[in-house]
């Protein structure tokens, strides 16, 4: 079925490949959290003074 | 806007914002994301491993484990606290034992609770079982010892013939009947709950019948699927779905020395995760870590808006 | 005195309306890595909600219906989810040094809230009455005997973990979010760290 589930891609750490693979994906998604730019960048606010 | 918020925010650009708006998304978001795994994945469920598959599958090894409990080499009948007065699990470090100090506060008597009583139970329908019982309990410590020693020995040789245990001769006394009954019983599926019984109907507590497999059977199988300590096991879920990735810090301590192999493992563990929670948890006030967001600039991506206006 | 009055100006002094749920915030809050609490939040009612369908049901429906088995599916991988944004969350958090400028509670808050849902995930798997509990049950026993704790916190004992599992725990959580939003609204967001071309005004915002 699924290969990320029935696998064993990282035996050397002992670990499943789910395991590593939700670990990298947070790493990913937190990677493009940081460099996206936000689509409401540059809207026109208000300064307050 | 309140005057407090005026005044934190002030010399900030301001923008709208619709935090409902954004907890409502964000939660279709979650849903549609689970109900796709949960369609795609599913989840594990592996039924619970029971006496009467180790005795069916494995009959020699539930043996091993009956005479144990009867000798005392068995890991819980010598455990120590909480169950009993042995030290075979008794965790210290110089004077330092909680487990110790907490004292037996789940008092298990292993061979009365996981052999001799069941088998009493079931003795009055099995005439020859209710000899053995009796000849068994009036026997001195010592005449119990040499036949499960001789039980023992002749258990390393047996071989299983049809799903049965077939002993060479031994001068075993009562037990090769009151293991025979022992085996039956765990055959029928009735083990655990003779084990666990309250004389009450209702039953909440399984810690008695949980325990009885504790050893070589229950091994066996987390081995199978790589679910012991020193690979990781604590954070893992058996069938290749993700585990407790979460507890990745507590599972390191494991593969690591001094605590890999080590008798109080869990002691030291236990404690090692305490000191770094507490400095986890006080990292705002703990010079050299809080100033760490400082050093990376992590920040400076995430308000590199604020930062370019700035530098206009 | 009147303690009902006492009581009323204290919530309306302390947390006033339109600071819980504001309409305008600072532009500097345009990142992604702020949805990262919003998301664990949304994962939070996930669970509740999955969570409350397998209570109704009872510990054994999901091992023998079709439908059960989705709903604990559903449950699991909120579970993953939960702790995905979470930690992400804590991560932006700390690269922001979200602690500044007398928001060091909220940090707290914050760890003790992923302790207590380490604790809460880990009655859930205790729970669940299949070979997982089974193994985490006796596997885990010996830690929280090495600690003493086992009498009064018995892991092998399905009554008090379970019972813990579905009312305590999560009745902890939701105070403890609740607690934790609260802070963060009524100190507001983190203003970004000072630089050499802040001003003195934006200085009084920090530490």
């Amino acid at each position: 079925m699924f290969s990320l589930l029935t696998t064993h891609p990282f035996d050397i750490f002992d670990l499943t490949g789910s395991d590593l693979a939700i670990v990298l994906l947070m790493v990913i998604v937190f990677v493009l959290a940081l460099v996206l730019p936000h689509p409401s960048h540059g809207h026109i606010g208000r300064k307050r003074s | 806007m309140s005057e407090r918020a005026k005044r934190q925010y002030r010399g900030y650009r301001m923008v709208q914002a619709d935090l409902i708006k954004e907890l409502a998304i964000a939660f279709a978001v979650v849903a549609g994301l689970v109900l796709l795994l949960a369609f795609l994945f599913s989840s594990p469920d592996q039924p619970t491993l029971t006496a009467q598959e180790v005795a069916t599958n494995h009959p020699a090894e539930l043996e091993a484990t009956v005479i144990h409990i009867l000798d005392g080499q068995n890991m819980i009948a010598a455990y120590g606290p909480p169950y009993n007065h042995g030290s075979g699990s008794l965790q210290r470090i110089g004077f330092i034992s909680p487990q110790a100090w907490a004292g037996i506060t789940l008092p298990l008597n292993a061979k009365s609770v996981f052999i001799l009583t069941p088998l009493s139970r079931v003795a009055p329908l099995d005439p020859p079982l209710s000899s053995a019982l009796s000849t068994f309990r009036a026997a001195s410590a010592h005449q119990q010892a040499a036949w499960e020693h001789s039980y023992q020995v002749a258990l390393d040789h047996a071989t299983v013939v049809h799903g049965q245990v077939v002993l060479p001769a031994s001068d075993s006394g009562p037990l090769p009947i009151m293991i025979g009954a022992y085996m039956n019983l765990a055959r029928s599926g009735a083990l655990e709950a003779l084990i666990n019984v309250n004389g009450r109907v209702y039953q909440t507590d399984f810690t008695r019948a949980l325990l009885v497999l504790q050893g070589a059977p229950l091994t066996r199988v987390a081995a199978g699927q790589e679910l012991l300590g020193p690979e990781w096991g604590q954070m893992k879920e058996p069938g290749n779905y993700p585990g407790a990735v979460w507890l990745w810090f507590y599972t390191l301590l494991y593969q690591l020395p001094p605590y890999v192999n080590s008798p109080v493992a869990d002691l030291l563990a236990g404690a090692t995760v305490g000191v770094v929670t507490l400095l986890f948890m006080f990292i705002p006030w703990i010079p050299g870590l809080r100033d760490i967001p400082r050093k990376v600039k992590v920040y400076r991506l995430i308000w590199r808006g604020h930062y370019a206006k700035r530098k206009k | 005195m009147n303690w009902t009055t006492r009581v009323r100006q204290w919530l309306l002094r302390e947390i006033p309306m339109e600071d819980l749920l504001p309409d305008e915030l600072p532009a500097y809050v345009h990142s992604y890595v702020y949805y990262f609490g919003v998301l664990t939040l949304a994962s939070f009612l996930m669970l509740v909600l999955s969570g409350i369908i397998l209570v109704i049901f009872g510990p054994q429906w999901w091992h023998v219906s079709a439908v059960g088995l989705f709903v604990n599916s559903i449950h699991f991988w909120s579970v993953q989810a939960f702790f995905f944004f979470m930690v992400l969350h804590l991560w932006a958090q700390f690269f922001m040094s979200a602690w500044r400028g007398g928001r060091g509670l909220n940090w707290v808050t914050g760890v003790v809230l992923f302790l207590v849902s380490i604790l809460t995930a880990f009655t859930g798997y205790l729970s669940q009455q299949n070979f997982d509990s089974q193994w985490i049950a006796l596997q885990g026993k010996d830690a929280f005997n090495a600690l003493g704790v086992s009498g009064f916190f018995n892991i092998l004992n399905f009554g008090q973990v379970y019972g813990l599992h579905i009312v305590v725990l999560p009745l902890v959580l939701a105070l403890l979010i609740g607690v934790h939003l609260y802070l963060v609204r009524s100190k507001g967001v983190v203003t970004p760290v000072l630089d050499s071309a802040s001003t003195d005004r934006e200085a009084h915002h920090d530490e």
